[in-house]
């Protein structure tokens, strides 16, 4: 295995192979910032010029590319409350928050270093834990499946910004909004109102482009003067307060990175879950949750490693079984078959050293992009202070072409308007917005696996598999434990104060 | 229009979207609806008990935040750089309620809706140089002059990025057909 590490590291340490990287790098930068373009149109767009190449610069050039998209969604949605794509979504809780007090440069540099570590931690985990991760994941199917969206969208609870009712009334939302189109189980067009363009749904990038990027710029248009808060006139901390933010907690690095790395491990779930969860589980941890959604920097930091750890896991099973582990894993199969690897369990032995050239990518793109990352940090960090007059013009017009680009239908752009208002309205009345987008997310996992799971295991799947039924406790039990803190911690109040309120 | 009548008539608005939905999904075969049912019901059932909860409470009391309510902590939380949220500026705000918007909130979905249709009309290029540069000039931000070239650089910039970069197939509008029978 040692042998594998080192031979990885070589294949990469040609010139062609570093300068590849280089430019996937930048590349990524560049396209994560576009709202609507991540990580796997970055990659679908270079792929036709990597071939006749070696294949550790091929492969440097794709992953690079994708490992640098993560970073650059995540710049968007600290600094405009943008999520440039969904496995970001979470950092907008406390991403933005910060930007707003005056905060940016210290964000961006916590969340670059927080991705740096969890990419490195996440390569390391999963070189450790190969020899465990496979037979857990043959364990594993889709009721488990089913259980995790399950306590993905329970988590909701934990975390609306506005009201509890409020937040799971706009996840219902986002649930059936997902289920526009053509349902894949029974073929049956489901509220397309015969239209053709809703068999296929409503595209997730663009309901983000206008849930959030649209509907910030109205909302802007109508404060007017500039994102930052009226008394903040400049920033108020550096990249480097960030950096130490980051490594200071060291611990809530390391344990979201484990969970970034399961969490891809596991066919099918997503990054955009693990920035979820680790929000959730920095929350749920904390000594002081109540500075969560206020600007809490722990807020950056657990999305930010879980997603940058989620990469390495993902590799698992789109190696191991051919299986991809997510979109963008999809994309790196094909270039898998161009060059003649077939992905599969020989993977494993016959090819251990192109698997560790791939963590090895990892590790050094996500460095890669750490640097340049800090180094534009406080360029970046000026952007928010821009003139309304200035930001929304400029904003709305890259959103509707980035809605446009998405999938190259005019009618996307109506549907980001739409979004738009639908996203001004909500943040108005306080119905969270962030927990419509989980909903969508979580909604067609939900019912592809319910759907398996019937079919597989009959109508008491729940009873009839233990794990599914520990699983489904876990889900209760982390659902009920803030109601029952609450309702323990206002009995002490209580007490203290002799019953007076 | 008072606050808790505009959260009124949004929630009615929803529970319709619910019903509609539910009606909708009652049509599809029993595998078709399995998921959709029972989520429209529980969402009819939430906002009725979000009906009634915002009916029976003071208007002060109608924004409840999740984690104050999970925590119990009263007052606004310090920030991460431990600066604590001036109280006395809140108690202010409170008291005096902020000027209507609604005016500006009208002019901003007439821009978007405005901005939408020339995208639709003309296509993208055209449209954002004509959305810009107008916003630029009817906000006097810039002067036209400088106003045509902060527009002319950021549409060329754009072009680059999506067009040539990213090789995104460019639409030509509505007007296209038009134009080139001209």
């Amino acid at each position: 295995m040692l042998e594998a590490i080192v031979g990885g590291l070589t294949m990469l340490l040609t010139p062609q192979a570093v300068l590849f990287m280089f430019i996937g790098v930048v590349y990524g930068l560049m396209v994560g910032i576009l709202p609507g373009l991540g990580g796997i149109v970055a990659m679908a767009l270079l792929l036709p010029f990597a071939y006749g190449y070696e294949t550790a610069a091929m492969l440097a050039l794709l992953l690079g590319a994708h490992i640098a998209t993560i970073w650059g969604s995540s710049v968007t949605g600290i600094l405009f409350k943008v999520p440039g794509a969904a496995k970001s979504l979470a950092l907008i809780f406390d991403g933005y928050p910060l930007t707003q007090q005056g905060h940016a440069s210290r964000a961006l540099g916590a969340s670059a270093t927080a991705a740096l570590l969890g990419g490195i931690l996440g390569a390391i985990f999963l070189a450790i834990s190969i020899p465990i991760v496979r037979p857990v994941m043959l364990f594993l199917g889709p009721p488990e499946y089913l259980m995790m969206a399950l306590w993905g969208l329970t988590i909701i609870a934990t975390f609306s910004e506005g009201s509890l009712l409020k937040g799971l009334v706009a996840a219902c939302i986002g649930v059936l909004i997902a289920f526009i189109g053509m349902d894949p189980v029974t073929a049956t067009p489901r509220f397309t109102f015969g239209s053709i363009f809703l068999l296929d749904g409503v595209s997730f990038p663009v309901a983000m482009i206008g849930l959030f990027a649209v509907a910030e710029m109205m909302k802007l248009y109508v404060k007017g003067g500039s994102i930052l808060d009226r008394d903040v006139t400049e920033e108020r901390s550096t990249v480097l307060d960030g950096v130490r933010d980051a490594i200071r907690h060291w611990w809530l690095v390391a344990r979201s990175s484990l969970l970034g790395v399961w969490i891809g491990v596991l066919p099918g779930i997503g990054a955009s879950v693990g920035g979820i969860a680790a929000y959730a589980q920095a929350v749920q941890t904390s000594k002081t949750p109540e500075r969560f959604g206020h600007g809490a920097i722990e807020g950056v930091i657990a999305p930010d490693a879980t997603v940058g750890a989620n990469e390495g896991g993902g590799l698992m099973p789109t190696l191991a079984f051919g299986i991809p582990g997510g979109e963008s894993m999809a994309i790196l199969l094909i270039a898998f078959v161009t060059m003649g690897v077939t992905p599969g369990p020989q993977m494993m032995t016959n090819h251990l050293d192109l698997v560790f050239a791939m963590m090895w990518i990892i590790v050094l793109a996500n460095g890669m992009t750490t640097l340049i990352g800090l180094g534009i940090s406080p360029y970046l960090a000026r952007l928010p202070a821009m003139n309304a007059n200035i930001m929304v013009p400029l904003v709305l017009s890259v959103c509707f072409i980035g809605a446009f680009a998405t999938r190259g239908d005019i009618e996307d752009v109506i549907v980001a308007a739409i979004f738009g208002g639908i996203g001004y309205i909500m943040e108005k009345y306080n119905y969270s917005r962030a927990n419509l987008v989980i909903g969508m997310v979580l909604a067609e996992m939900i019912e592809r696996n319910l759907h398996i799971s019937l079919t597989l295991h009959g109508d008491w799947f729940l009873f009839t598999r233990p794990i599914t039924l520990t699983m489904f406790i876990f889900v209760i039990f982390t659902t009920a434990l803030p109601f029952y803190r609450n309702w323990r911690r206002g009995r002490m109040v209580a007490a203290s104060t002799g019953g007076r309120p | 229009m008072s606050r808790r009548a505009q959260e009124n008539i949004l929630a009615c608005l929803l529970m319709a979207f619910f019903v509609g939905v539910l009606v909708l999904s009652l049509g599809y075969s029993p595998r078709a609806r399995l998921v959709p049912v029972p989520i429209s019901v529980l969402g009819i059932l939430l906002l009725s008990a979000q009906l009634v909860w915002q009916n029976l409470r003071s208007p002060d009391e109608l924004h409840v935040d999740m984690l104050e309510f999970l925590t119990r902590r009263g007052g606004r939380p310090k920030d991460d750089a431990g600066n604590a949220d001036d109280e006395a500026a809140d108690q202010g705000a409170a008291a005096a309620p902020p000027p209507s918007q609604f005016g500006r909130e009208v002019l901003a979905f007439a821009k978007v809706a405005g901005f939408v249709a020339m995208f639709l009309l003309l296509g993208p290029f055209p449209s954002v140089f004509i959305f810009v540069f107008a916003y630029f000039s009817l906000t006097r931000h810039y002067h036209w002059a400088k106003a045509i070239i902060v527009t002319t650089i950021f549409v060329a910039i754009t072009y680059a990025l999506f067009v040539e970069v990213l090789d995104i197939q460019l639409y030509h509008g509505l007007l296209e057909p038009l134009v080139n029978s001209l």
